[in-house]
Parts: C-alpha cells; structure tokens; sequence
C-alpha cells in the first residue's frame, strides 16, 4: 500500500475515534446538566407516575455508562433516538433539514472559490495599486462582519429595497418542491427536468448563500493574496521572468497553482466552518434547515435530538476535512508522491 | 520604554495604516466600555426604561442614532453593549488562552501517548463547528450571558492547544531546549521558562485577534437568543431585535450591526499589525 | 544551425557590449550603488567569466542582461547592448521599446542559467510541462507532442536516459546532478544566442559539478552560444572560460584571458583572490587580507584585452 494510502487509513480511523468522542462529550454534557429531561419533555402538569413511566422507557434511571451503552448500540442499528420535540425519530428529522442546510454551504463555497480565489490573484498581481487596497480593505470587513449581519443588510438592500431577490425561503410559496431524490433543490430539479424550479430555487439560494459566504470570501482572498506575493519571491517565478512567460499566464497557471496549496488547506477549514454559521443565515432568511430544527431543540432542551443533531454535523464536518485534504493532495504533486524516488 | 519605543518591531507597527487604524479603533471602544456612564448621553437607557416620548424615532440631533422601540438611547445602549463585548472577551480569553497553551504544551513537549491523547482530546472538540458546540452546550442551560461565557470558553481552548502544540513542537528541537534538557533542568522549568516565552509573540498576536472573534461568535449567539437577555444591552440582541422592524426603522439594526464591524476589525488590524511588527522584529 | 546574429547591428559577431554602466538602488540608508563604471563584452560563441566574491554585483549583471532589474525601481545609466540594441540606458521614449526588446528576446534568443536547479523549477509542474511553456515561448502554437518531442531530444543532449520518465516527473523527485542538466537543457532548448550561467552546479557536489560543466562545455561549442559565466569559484573558471573579467565592489578590476591571468596577475585583489586558494602542497590556506585599499587600484587590462570601439547606440 502506498504511503498516501496509509496515511489516509490512518486519517479515517483517527477521525472515527474523534466521532466516538465527540459522542461521548455530547453524551455527558447532555446528561450531567442539571434538569429532568423527562419533566421537561412531558411539562409540569404531567403526573410524577408518568415522569418515573418515561424515564423507565428512556432509560434514563440507570446509570451514565449504561445510558451511553444504550446509545452506542442504537447508533450502531442508525438509530439516532427520537425527538421529544417533533415526536419523530430523530434519524427522519435529520434528513429532512440537512440537505437544505448542505445546499447552502455547499452554494456559499462555490463562491467563496469562484470569487475569493481571483479576487486575491488580482489583488497580488497589482498590489500596491489602488484596487488592491480597496480589495484587502474589503477583506477584512468581510471577516470582521458576522454572517448574520451580512445575511441582514443583504436582505435588506436587495429584497426590500431593490426587490431584486427574494425575502427569505427556497422556494417561491406557490411552487412545489421538486420530488426529494437528493434534497437538494438545485439537482432534483435538474434531475426531473424542471428548469422553472431550478431557476426559481438558485433565485431563492443567492443572498442566503451570498451572506453566508462573505467572511469565507474575505479570508480566502487575503489567503491567496498573501500565498500569491509569497510565491512571486520565489525563485522559480524569477525563472519564469527570465525565461519571459506572460505575466498573465505567470498569474493565472504558473504562480497559481504551488500558491494554492497552502491556501487549500484552509479554504477546505473555512468551508467546513460554514456548516456553523449557516445556522445564524437560516435564521435571517427563514431557510428550513437544520439549524432552525437545532435551535429549537435546544431551546426545548430535546437531549436526543441535540446530540443526534451535533454529531451529524460533526461527522459532515470531519468528512469535509478529509475532502479537503484529499484536495490538497492531487493539487501537491509532493504529498501524493512522497517517498518515490525517480 | 525608551528603548522598546525605538525598536524595529515598534516602527514597523507604527508605518502601517493599517496597524495604527486598528489601534484607534480599539482604544475607541475600550474607552466606551471604561467610561460608558460617563460618554453616553443617557446612561438610564441601558436598563429598562426609555424615553416613551420618542418611541423609535428616527436619528436626530437629540437621539443621534435613534431610539429602541421602548425610547432607549441607541448610542447610549451601544456603548454600554461595548463593555459587556469586552467583559466577555476577555474573561473567556483569560481562561481558555492559558488552559489551552498548557495543554498544548504538554502536547507538544512529553512523549508520543500522552501527544496522541490530548490532541485526539483537542480534536474532538474541534470536530465540532464553533458556534454549534457553543450553543448546544447554552442550550443545556439556560441562555444567560454568564452560560455564553462558559460555553464560548469550552469551545475555545482547543485553538490554542493546537498552536501551543505546533509552536512546541517546532521549539523543541532548538538548541536552548537541548541545553536545558543536558543541564537536568525540571520539565516544568523547560516548559513554562524556556519554551513559553518564545511562544508569546504568536500566542499575544493570537489573543489580540480572538478578542474580535469572540465578541463575533458572542453576538452570532445573542443574535439567536443564547447569549445575554433583555434589558441588558448587547450588540447581537439589537441586531435580532431590530430585524422584526425591517426596513422601516432600518436604525435599529444597521447601528448594533456597525458597531460590531468596528470592534471586530479594530482587533483584527491591530492583531495583523502586531504580528507583523513581531515578524519584523525576527 | 542559426544564422550568425543578423540583428547584432554594426559590431559583427558580439553578443552582449556594456559600457559604463551603473546601477544603484535605493536602499534604507539612501542609494546604494550595485554597479560602478562596468564594461565588458562577449561574442559570438565565446566563454567570458565574470568572477567576484559575493555582494559584488556579478548577479546584478546577471538580473540586467535578463531585464530582471529595469522595473525594480533601480537606478541605471550607461548603455548594454544586448544584439546590437539598448537594453539598460536610453531616453525616457525608449523605455517601452527597451522593455518590450528585452522581454521578447528572453528565454529565446537569451536564456539563463540559476544556480540551484532544484528550487527555480516550479515544483507542482512536470519536466514535460516546463519544456512545453519554454518551447513555446519561440513557437507558440506547437502541439504537445511536437514538444514532447524535442524536450526529448533536449534531453537526449544533456544524456539524460529514460527521457520519457523525466518528463513526467517532478523536480523534487529528481537527483541534483539529473535536475541541473534539465535545466541546462531548458536553457539551451530554444537555441539562445547568450547563455547566462549564475552559478552553475555550485549547489551540486564538485565531481557532479566537473561532469555537468564538461556537457555544458560540449554544448555550447555545438551550438555557438555566447557564454557569460559568473561564478565565484576560480577552479571552474579556469575550466571552462576563455576571457575573465574580475569584478570587486561593483567594479571590474581586470580583465585578462585565463592563461594570463592565472600566470600573471596584476591587480592586487586578483592576486589576493589567488592566494587565497588552497594548493595542495601547502599546510593550510594562507592568509589573504579581506580588504586592503590596494583593491581600489584602477581597472587593469591585460594585452589583447580592451573593450571594443563602439558606435553610439
């Protein structure tokens, strides 16, 4: 087996072992807090007998570890337990709200690349010029900015007062969803031919994508600004100078891409991170995605539901990391070769 | 200080614009938080009462931001919002920063299981989007802005084991370490005499900029109605608050809205211009 | 074979003419200046070394001849005429037409030689592929297999075997003798008139280094090319350069050919240079002074070594 290969097993099971932990802190916090869940759940006018049935049936009258254990062998069977909040399983509430929040942040990453990554080309490329301030200024306004502002001045410019985009949603009120083969609006309606829903859910997904991306954007662009101007000291760029390659081209190709891998790196961490601002843009634009579910369990105190929610995410985070470093590994010649000799 | 004003590190802080226009910023909003009684001009505002007079009126020459829709100073309430922001930041960087450097330098320092372990530790809360594992862990108590502290405070430590490992790790093959290990001293004084004081520049560049960043993730969370509650005023709140008014009385969200962009980016160009001053200084 | 330089101008089979040249920068405690009164020459197939000890703007030459230096914001005056046209001085008009000469003719009609092959080849790019982006700087719509084709052949020039497989490699996974004679192949792909060589093989050890300076030496004889090699390794100028200019702090202080100068030299920096060699037969190194204001005496040239009279440019 190739090193590469090795280190990605490795990789895998570290970030399985991470999960179990992961599962095992929301697992203690859920139950070491003070508060009967079970009161809770059933509310103060519930009698005590059906406080003690409930807890029976939840087992939460025996001990910690042996709750844990419970957990674990549900988990194993898919079983994320039920929501006291939506009285469904916990596994259904899930997939219902996920793919829309993966919409998202799969749209907001598409433009942090799409945009942040030329911005800073162009930025290195002429810096010190005038459009290269006004880019970094930008920057940092985007970073410092949290997304929830951005989603509300977004909204507030381009739905009420241009009316441009829609107010909030993701989908038109009038129009069905297109049949749920993905959850993702964008595809299913590619794959059922439908363009009208197509076009009117892209519509709906631009200014929650947009604020949502926007510190991701900023960060990205002065990442690669700086790998870029980084790169142009190197000495393979003074080659390229002496060996007279078009500036343009340098820019685009040949400083590019060695300047990407540090910035791929963390543009992967900060698409990954979205998963947990996306919640703050759901909110602002009423997308019915799992942060909305997220919150209200938490504000309804639904153990279950929280953990479920909080490890799925966790895992979709973990698995975007590896991604990205899978990434970062075909664009670096260096990682996915290393220990060939020539 | 003399000496400290005239070093390289000083002037290359001082000759960028950036740098120092983060420096004013900050100082702007720490002297907002320091002497708010004594800046806002209707220090009553920040608690329960306002002006039922002026009910959400527009900015004037009297309100000059305008008023809540219970008549409250908006100025008033920014600036005091300004001195929980800074509260906030720094009692959760004053425990996270040292309980994850000590970690990390553990970490980074003893041997191969004991480095395993703590980062798998890290990784798992790391594993967790910030703001995700902030909320749950406010949602199991009750929102309140001293149980935002807590949970801010759980989710940040794990940022600073990680840069403590790395720098230690990096450390660790120096000469001075190798001299002190050949000399017998104790690891304690290897780690916190010797490794410690190198890493300071990375991890006060690191703090400077977390102060911004924790005033974000507090606000994201007051935004949801996790962090600080009513009457006392917070950046994030107002934001929430005020998007129910949208866009009439626009006022009410896009004044708590740039008052965060400031302190954010104050601390963000003051941290770049620390950091760049300390790389001139290498 | 190329046809002798026919856009040389006037002065027949000479390459590279500088001529009292200077170049200062502005530095942080005012203008430093890098170049003082330089002249020097190379024709058409000859092997000129410029030797000085490092800071003493050999590399500036180098960075010129290439057009490296003209939008650094240096200050330059005097006249180098790369091909029979200015490329260093000239009137404000002239400065985009002097730009735009300089880069069309470099990496073609003159290429360069850096002295650590293996960090001034891009790393995440093949071999093949930075043969395609240097061959297609003469001929830019050539189709890849045409360039793979004569990357081969480059490569075959250079004794490279397996040419397939270092064509698809990358330069980390090459040795540094094997990534240096890529890149002397590189440099000689499209054929230059001048060839700049920084350096060459210092980062590589001395026996790998002897063996790439001999195919350097075969090539060039082949293909006529102008040699300006700057170096700072008295050893591999004796080897390999016909002329020697010697250059300290910013000026040349004699020029003479290799046989003169290794016999009789004149000037007292050059001999201090010698000296400072270790000869087999003696204990230890001897003692050369690091500076002395002897260094300061004025340029010497040995006979049959003045600069060519020149027409204005």
């Amino acid at each position: 087996m190739s090193p590469f290969l090795r280190a990605l097993v490795n990789r895998l099971i570290a970030s399985l072992v991470v999960l179990v932990g992961v599962s095992m802190l929301m697992f203690a916090i859920a139950r070491i807090i003070p508060g009967d869940p079970a009161r809770i759940a059933l509310g103060p006018n519930a009698t005590e007998a059906q406080v003690q049935a409930l807890r029976r049936e939840r087992h939460l009258d025996q001990p910690i570890p042996m709750q844990y254990w419970e957990y674990v062998r549900e988990l194993a069977h898919g079983n994320l337990g039920n929501s006291l909040y939506s009285n469904r399983p916990v596994r259904v509430d899930v997939a219902q709200y996920l793919p829309a929040t993966l919409e998202l942040v799969f749209a907001a990453g598409l433009m942090m690349v799409l945009i942040g990554v030329p911005a800073g080309v162009l930025s290195a490329r002429y810096r010190g010029r005038w459009g290269d301030h006004l880019g970094r200024l930008g920057s940092v306004m985007g970073v410092s900015t949290p997304a929830f502002v951005w989603g509300v001045i977004l909204q507030l410019v381009f739905a009420y007062l241009w009316g441009v985009f829609p107010i909030e949603g993701r989908l038109t009120a009038a129009l069905p969803p297109p049949p749920p083969i993905t959850g993702f609006f964008a595809i299913d309606s590619i794959l059922s031919g439908d363009m009208r829903t197509l076009a009117d859910s892209l519509h709906h997904l631009v200014l929650p994508a947009l604020a949502l991306a926007m510190a991701g954007i900023g960060q990205t662009s002065r990442l690669t600004r700086a790998s870029m101007v980084e790169t142009y000291g190197k000495p393979f760029i003074e080659m390229a100078h002496a060996y007279g390659f078009r500036e343009s081209r340098i820019a685009a190709r040949y400083a590019l891409r060695p300047a990407l891998v540090p910035v791929l790196t963390i543009l992967g961490l900060d698409i990954a991170a979205l998963l947990g601002n996306a919640f703050l843009v759901e909110s602002v634009f009423g997308w019915p995605g799992l942060s909305h579910y997220g919150v209200e369990v938490i504000l309804h105190k639904d153990l279950d539901a929280i953990v479920g929610t909080v490890l799925i995410v966790a895992a979709a985070f973990v698995l975007a990391n590896i991604a990205v470093d899978l990434l970062v590994a075909v664009v670096n010649p260096r990682i996915r070769l290393a220990g060939e000799r020539a | 200080m003399t000496r400290l004003a005239c070093s390289p590190a000083w002037r290359a802080f001082w000759r960028s614009p950036a740098a120092v226009a983060g420096l004013a910023l900050v100082a702007l909003v720490a002297a907002c938080a320091l002497f708010a009684e004594f800046i806002a001009p209707y220090p009553s505002h920040a608690g329960p009462i306002g002006d039922f007079a002026a009910m959400s009126a527009r900015p004037s020459g009297q309100y000059p931001l305008g008023t809540d829709s219970i008549g409250r100073d908006l100025l008033t309430r920014i600036i005091f919002a300004y001195r929980l922001s800074l509260e906030m930041a720094v009692v959760v960087l004053a425990i996270a920063a040292p309980i994850g450097v000590v970690i990390g330098l553990l970490a980074g320092y003893l041997g191969p299981a004991w480095s395993y372990a703590l980062m798998r530790v890290t990784d798992v809360f790391l594993a967790i989007p910030p703001l995700v594992l902030a909320m749950s862990i406010t949602g199991f108590l009750e929102p309140s802005a001293i149980h935002g502290m807590m949970a801010i405070t759980m989710m940040w430590w794990p940022w600073y084991a990680r840069l403590a490992y790395n720098l230690t790790r990096a450390e660790k093959q120096e000469g001075y370490v190798l001299a002190a290990e050949t000399v017998g001293a104790s690891v304690p004084h290897i780690l916190f005499r010797e490794i410690l004081p190198n890493c300071m520049p990375s991890i006060l560049t690191k703090v400077t900029i977390d102060v911004g960043f924790v005033i974000l993730i507090a606000s994201s969370m007051s935004f949801l109605g996790l962090g600080a509650q009513a009457p006392t005023p917070d950046l994030g709140s107002m934001v929430a608050d005020g998007a129910r008014y949208m866009p009439d009385a626009w006022w009410l969200t896009v004044f708590p809205a740039l008052a965060i962009l400031i302190v954010v980016m104050g601390f963000n160009l003051l941290g770049d211009g620390l950091r760049e001053a300390a790389d001139a200084a290498r | 074979m190329p046809p002798a330089s026919a856009a040389a101008g006037g002065e027949g089979d000479i390459v590279l003419a500088i001529r009292n040249l200077r170049v200062a920068f502005h530095g942080l405690g005012g203008l430093v200046e890098a170049l003082r009164d330089v002249s020097l020459h190379v024709r058409r197939g000859e092997k000129v070394a410029l030797v000085g000890e490092s800071g003493s703007g050999k590399s500036t030459i180098a960075r010129l001849v290439l057009g490296l230096l003209q939008d650094q914001g240096a200050q330059i005056s005097g006249s180098a005429l790369l091909r029979g046209r200015e490329i260093a001085g000239g009137v404000e008009r002239g400065l985009r037409a002097r730009d735009a000469y300089i880069r069309a003719v470099r990496g073609d009609r003159v290429a360069m030689i850096f002295q650590d092959p293996v960090s001034a080849l891009n790393p995440t790019f093949t071999v093949g592929d930075q043969f395609r982006e240097v061959l297609r700087r003469r001929d830019p719509s050539l189709s890849s297999s045409k360039a793979a084709a004569r990357a081969r052949a480059a490569l075959a020039d250079v004794y490279l075997h397996e040419p397939d497989r270092v064509l698809g490699s990358y330069v980390f996974q090459l040795s540094g003798g094997m990534s240096q004679r890529v890149m002397i192949a590189l440099a000689l792909a499209n054929d230059p008139e001048l060839l700049v060589a920084d350096e060459p093989g210092s980062s590589l050890d001395v026996t790998v280094q002897a063996r790439t300076l001999h195919l350097m030496d075969d090539l060039i004889r082949r293909h006529r090319t102008a040699v300006l090699l700057i170096s700072h390794n008295l050893g591999v100028v004796r080897e390999f350069a016909e002329r020697v200019y010697v250059i300290y702090r910013g000026r040349i202080v004699e020029h003479a050919t290799v046989a003169q100068l290794f016999r009789d030299p004149l000037h007292p920096y050059t001999r201090a240079l010698l000296a400072a060699i270790p000869k087999l037969d003696q204990a230890q190194a001897p003692d050369a002074p690091e500076t002395s204001p002897d260094f300061s005496a004025p340029r010497i040239e040995h006979p049959g070594c003045s600069e060519p009279l020149q027409a204005a440019a």
